[in-house]
């Protein structure tokens, strides 16, 4: 012992803190960069002032993502607050935001298999784990992404569908498996008469990959 | 307030609540962009409570930090609870905090909604639409419960329920909060029963079920049902605040304290603060009671409608632990700040007294007692109005100074009007403790225990043996005893009504009961006896 105190680690408060504090500065940056985007300049300078802007966009959805999984690990875990909610409206939100990141780059269907007048379930952090599967689906999909809805039994199913590879096919390193995390924490603050939500991730029957979140 | 016409979004006039100028233009630019040109700026709760005054306001965006000042929650439940805001105007709170359950454990009166920053125009025009339209679609429902027509309330609630869709439940919500205030307990119990088959983790059902549970006298069910819930929704203040209603009424200290502590944890806001600072008072924890106390005091420096009580309990506090310093400059800041408010300037002299007593100066404390005595010898009309907390600050002061007489009759008042309080007496014996009148004091609070158990068990043999005469003759003596006691109220004011119906003048008993059931209406205004109360005089005496 040479009697140095002992290196201290870091406070996950602090942690979770530090991060609140850099969303705070990109929700500036990003409304920085809608703003520069609205200036009369040069297409080029504009492309470049939208990408920066995705980007940051991006950026806070994993900054989100990650003070939930800190949420999820801390003392009693995650926790959902249902809701009355209108599942379509949600869809149909997430589509319309998929549109905007994608530019035409692909199409973005909608089904709905089922569409109940309304569901409980916490809409924040159904659509947290959802865009969290929509990004994923927008990296490898061929042409197309499907979000849909259904009714299966006693739960309600968000699903996405893209037409890429598959599962075999997608390389675990370029992930840091973050939104993977998230979308099983969320499914299992989900609960209802004993049941509790589940997210699976599977090859669908005609190919490509097929996210389904199930809220009890 | 406004009266809910359906507007188009760009017609709506919105106040934006932000402390920093460039995100609160950031906002403008936003609704400028969707269409909405009425848009009013308020950097801190003042301008913003001038803004819902002076304009009739149809959606609010606040932030949720507000820097110096009022937060966000503080603004919301000033603005609701003085009806500056009609209940169909939506607040939507715009905040840093990703996850609802910050907001869920924030306070009594929930946003509307919620916007994560940063968000796109979509998502704020998402928002505000969607939002709009649900408050819209159900103002009958809210503007009947605003104004407390609870049969009006039913008669709505049902058409929605009926509609099967995502307002149905809202319908739900709203008969069970109206069959409550009408005390039909068993009808909200199935009402609640109803949601949450749908739903096991409704939070506000499973409060609702625990609420009913305890109005029909189940208290360990409605115990459990708590329990349940604060597992599944740690972060559900008001789970905790009605368990420590159950914890005080059947006065269990150490459990009060634990569960004031743990919502105080919760929501670290003015009111819970003093609420834990008021209990560890009471249990003579004086070290606790100054640390919840002082974070009271500082959070309620920038209240939009400031309380003098935290300071109050403070000087008291301070003096328990000996640090009568301090109490004398708390006591002396609180006369000045608080000088337009006769009970704080009365109790601010009170407690200037057992300081400079303390400190060794008798001749300022007398002096500041004989001030005190004067101005407690008003005329009945303009007598000083005092709770009874602050009777007992009042008390402890006047026995620790030398007043016996004064501080014995309080005791005795104290006693008598709050013999079914059991953790009041507690603090009512506490206070007379270690002073020269302490035996005499306790054997007030035990001969007035006696007094008050006689008289409600003669009372009660009265009933049974159906002699309403003799019923209400022992009540009114037993109220002229105690004209605060709770109990003696309530059974006073059934009986005049059953009086109604058996003995002469019925218009002489209507009228007494009326005048009973507004007293218990200001003292006790959401108790569930009071309910039942005002159900049996609807059912004998029609409106009340």
């Amino acid at each position: 012992m040479n009697g140095a105190p002992a290196k201290p680690g870091l406070d996950p408060q602090l942690s979770a803190l530090v991060v609140h504090d850099l969303k705070n500065r990109l929700a500036i940056l990003t409304d920085e960069l809608a703003a520069l985007g609205r200036l009369p300049l040069p297409a080029a300078a504009l492309g470049h002032a939208q990408q920066a802007s995705e980007q940051a966009q991006l950026l806070t959805r994993r900054l989100m993502e990650f003070l939930t999984a800190h949420r999820a690990a801390e003392q009693g875990g995650l926790r959902a607050s249902p809701a009355e909610e209108m599942p379509d409206t949600l869809l149909l939100e997430l589509a319309a935001d998929a549109q905007t990141l994608l530019h035409g780059r692909l199409e973005v269907r909608q089904q709905f298999d089922d569409n109940p007048p309304f569901w409980f379930f916490d809409r924040q952090l159904a659509r947290l784990a959802l865009d969290s599967a929509i990004y994923n689906a927008l990296r490898f999909a061929r042409s197309r992404i499907t979000l849909g809805l259904r009714v299966a039994g006693p739960e309600l199913c968000f699903y996405v569908w893209d037409d890429g590879p598959g599962l075999q096919s997608k390389p675990a390193s370029t992930s840091t498996g973050l939104g993977r995390l998230v979308c099983d924490e969320v499914a299992r603050a989900h609960l209802n008469h004993g049941r509790q939500g589940r997210a699976v991730l599977r090859d669908h029957e005609q190919g490509g990959a097929l996210f389904e979140l199930f809220l009890p | 307030m406004n009266a809910a016409t359906p507007k188009p979004t760009s017609a709506l006039k919105v106040l934006v609540i932000d402390d920093q100028q460039q995100m609160r233009q950031i906002i403008r630019e936003s609704l400028y962009r969707l269409g909405i040109r009425q848009v009013l700026m308020a950097g801190n709760a003042q301008e913003s409570l001038r803004a819902m005054r002076g304009d009739s306001i149809d959606l609010v965006l606040s932030d949720y930090n507000l820097g110096e000042g009022p937060d966000g929650q503080q603004l919301l439940e000033a603005a609701r609870g003085a009806r500056l805001l009609s209940p169909v105007a939506p607040w939507i709170y715009i905040t840093a905090n990703a996850l609802k359950a910050d907001i869920l454990a924030a306070g009594d009166f929930m946003p509307d909604g919620y916007i994560v920053k940063p968000f796109t125009d979509q998502l704020l025009s998402r928002y505000i639409e969607a939002l709009s339209a649900r408050k819209q679609a159900l103002a009958p429902l809210l503007l009947a419960a605003d104004a407390g027509q609870w049969e009006r309330v039913l008669e709505v609630a049902e058409g929605f329920i009926k509609r099967s869709d995502a307002l149905s439940v809202e319908g739900l919500k709203q008969k069970a909060q109206a069959l409550m205030k009408l005390a039909r307990f068993q009808d909200a119990l199935a009402c609640y029963g109803q949601a949450l088959d749908m739903n096991s983790e409704l939070a506000w059902a499973n409060l609702g079920l625990a609420q009913a549970q305890r109005a029909l006298g189940k208290t360990e069910l409605a115990r459990a049902t708590l329990d349940k819930l604060m597992r599944s929704q740690p972060s559900f203040a008001s789970a905790y605040d009605t368990l420590l209603e159950i914890a005080e009424d059947q006065g269990d200290q150490q459990g009060s304290l634990e569960i004031a502590q743990k919502v105080a944890e919760l929501v670290p806001n003015a009111k819970r603060k003093l609420r834990l600072g008021a209990l560890a008072l009471g249990a003579g924890e004086s070290e606790l009671a100054i640390k919840a106390l002082e974070q009271a005091v500082n959070r309620n420096r920038h209240a939009v409608t400031p309380s003098a009580d935290d300071s109050l309990l403070l000087a008291q506090a301070l003096l328990d632990h000996g640090d009568a310093g301090r109490a004398l400059a708390v006591a002396g800041e609180l006369g000045k700040r608080f000088a337009d408010a006769p009970a704080a300037r009365l109790l601010a002299k009170a407690l200037g007294a057992q300081a400079q007593q303390r400190l060794g100066n008798a001749e300022a404390a007398a002096a500041l007692m004989d001030e005190l005595a004067q101005d407690l010898a008003q005329p009945p009309g303009a007598a000083v109005a005092l709770d009874e907390q602050q009777k007992l600050l009042l008390a402890k002061s006047a026995l620790a100074t030398g007043r016996n007489e004064l501080g014995q009759q309080l005791i005795g008042d104290l006693a008598r009007n709050n013999s079914d309080r059991p953790l009041l007496l507690a603090s009512v014996l506490r206070a007379a403790a270690g002073t020269p009148a302490e035996a005499d004091c306790r054997a007030l609070v035990q001969q007035a225990g006696q007094q008050m158990s006689a008289a409600m068990s003669e009372l009660q043999q009265a009933k049974r043996s159906g002699d309403v005469a003799q019923a209400l003759e022992i009540g009114e003596r037993a109220l002229a005893l105690s004209p605060q006691n709770f109990n003696v109220l309530i059974e006073l004011c059934t009986l005049h009504l059953i009086a109604m119906g058996r003995l002469g003048q019925p218009e002489q008993h209507r009228e007494r009961a009326r005048e009973l059931l507004a007293r218990l209406e200001r003292s006790h205004p959401n108790h569930d006896r009071v309910a039942a109360a005002r159900k049996f005089f609807r059912e004998r005496a029609g409106a009340a």
